[in-house]
């Protein structure tokens, strides 16, 4: 664990780097969408999305597409700073030099 | 017995969870074992799952490639046979376009769940063609100049740049024929300018729409 103490823990776990990763080629993602691609359980996504929204890494928005209700996720600048920031660490860990 | 097995294999479900790609799975294990490796992959499958998605795209231009050759063709007739509403399959094409346009748009906009960076960037680039298109017709034709070169040439712009975005090469050469045949439609072959505007719409519109459709395909 000692060499990704530097590694972002928010960004690090499985689930929440790949709802970060899918938000940073959108402007914006509905919850399904997310859902679909990701392929995990409601409960366990919108719990991780919960955690990157207190981190403000995310926002979502709740309305209505016709009579449906829909959540939508953005990212903000802060989750796209931290995301780069992650990418970055990353290929240090890879290719050091 | 059961009850061990039971909460072996519960436990067991609770600690594999599965992220489900369209070309692969990745198996979540636990935090301690993402690897930069594992962080670098799921990266890439996911950026590319949710990419701006060429095959959709292409049916704008197939549908507008063949509405404007079907107009710039009736032209052509029209003008040879002394129709007075030979100009009459412009606006007609328009309509159509547009209607078509909004639909599949909206279509697509429903089941895609999800708006790409590069979407963006195409819808506006090719909005303020639409809005210079508006504005120079109008002024072309009321200053009695025929406007099919300088369309040619103004259509060059939005086709090559979505080429060069998207990078499809096929779609930016094709583009650049528009400033070919708008060239010699404005120096050279004024009068054949329905036929140039054909060819053009074949090679800038119809040949990169099939060939983006394929490539995804």
């Amino acid at each position: 664990m000692t060499a990704f103490q530097d590694l972002d823990p928010v960004l690090h776990q499985r689930l929440r780097l790949a709802v970060m990763s899918l938000l940073m080629a959108t402007e914006k993602a509905e919850f399904n969408f997310v859902l679909e691609k990701t392929g995990a359980t409601g409960g366990n996504l919108s719990i991780q999305l919960r955690k990157l929204e207190e981190a403000k890494y995310i926002t979502i928005s709740k309305s209505f597409k016709g009579n449906y209700p829909l959540t939508e996720l953005q990212k903000t600048e802060v989750g796209t700073k931290a995301f780069e920031d992650y990418a970055r660490s990353l290929r240090a860990y890879i290719d050091p030099q | 017995m059961w009850p061990q097995l039971f909460l072996r294999q519960s436990s067991l479900h609770h600690k594999l969870i599965y992220i489900c790609t369209n070309q692969n799975i990745i198996p979540m294990k636990t935090e301690q074992t993402l690897s930069p490796q594992d962080s670098l992959h799921i990266i890439n499958s996911m950026i590319n799952q949710a990419r701006f998605n060429f095959s959709k795209n292409s049916v704008f231009f197939i549908l507008w490639g063949c509405l404007l050759i079907a107009a710039s063709l009736f032209e052509l007739y029209g003008k040879s046979n002394g129709l007075f509403y030979h100009w009459a399959g412009w606006p007609i094409a328009g309509i159509l376009g547009g209607i078509g346009s909004t639909i599949y748009g909206n279509r697509k906009e429903k089941q895609q769940g999800h708006v790409p960076n590069l979407e963006r960037l195409y819808n506006q680039i090719w909005q303020v063609y639409l809005i210079t298109l508006a504005l120079l017709i109008p002024a072309l034709v009321f200053n009695h100049v025929t406007p099919n070169g300088y369309i040619m040439l103004l259509t060059a712009f939005p086709t090559v740049l979505t080429g060069s975005v998207l990078k499809f090469r096929p779609l930016v050469w094709g583009g650049a024929t528009f400033w070919v045949c708008g060239l010699i439609t404005l120096f050279v072959l004024p009068e054949m300018d329905n036929l140039l505007f054909a060819i053009s719409l074949v090679t800038g519109y119809i040949i990169p729409g099939i060939m983006m459709k394929k490539v995804t395909a």
